[in-house]
């Protein structure tokens, strides 16, 4: 699977930033955790609707959350 | 305990290669979640491979029929699937298949604003539950693959 990562620049546009290939994807409330594939690491990206994503933070940070 | 809500097209929106690449996504997505919530859709599709991937992962399924078949019966049903979900995916395809009986209104996404993706009713589903501050995705199969965007 292709995981699309976008954010958004200081305009609010929606700006498409990076494509990972991924062999698991986990999609909690807060946090999408991503697997396998390209990825040397599992990778976290935390998510919040109506805001700007925040990509790729680390497991610490997520073990915080 | 975390519910992931699978909604997405119906099934004459797929050939047999973009079906392939929704099961197989669907088996991806819906690893290691508690349960999985769908709609199971007369007309096929995402909602009862959905049903099928569950079932073979032996994950719980959970399943809200509409009582009526109109917007009326849609919706609260829509309702239902986003409420009881935690997080909300709904697969689509970029393109109409060829051959698809196109009825005009089909190849912009007016849920999502876009043409990058078909419209799918499971976008407003994905619109509703983004709207209850749940995590909530399109995925669009593209070009041989799945985007999903995050």
């Amino acid at each position: 699977m292709i995981v699309l990562v976008d954010r958004y620049n200081s305009e609010g546009e929606r700006i498409k930033i990076d494509r990972l290939v991924v062999d698991t994807v986990q999609i909690k409330e807060k946090v999408i955790i991503l697997e396998g594939g390209e990825l040397p690491t599992t990778q976290y990206i935390r998510v919040a609707p109506g805001e700007p994503i925040d990509i790729l933070i680390s497991e610490d940070e997520y073990a915080k959350s | 305990m975390i519910n992931i809500g699978i909604v997405g097209s119906e099934a004459a929106k797929f050939t047999s290669e973009t079906e392939k690449i929704a099961r197989d996504s669907i088996k991806t997505l819906i690893d290691r979640h508690d349960r999985v919530v769908s709609g199971g859709c007369h007309l096929g599709g995402i909602d009862i491979w959905a049903r099928e991937e569950a079932t073979k992962q032996g994950i719980p399924f959970i399943e809200f029929l509409p009582k009526t078949r109109n917007w009326e019966g849609y919706k609260k049903r829509n309702i239902q699937i986003a409420e009881t979900s935690n997080v909300v995916v709904c697969i689509t395809v970029k393109e109409l298949p060829p051959g698809y009986r196109v009825r005009g209104f089909e190849k912009y996404c007016y849920h999502c604003k876009t043409d990058e993706h078909i419209k799918s009713g499971g976008c407003w589903t994905v619109k509703y539950a983004k709207g209850l501050g749940k995590n909530a995705f399109v995925a669009v199969i593209e070009d041989g693959r799945i985007v999903l965007a995050v």
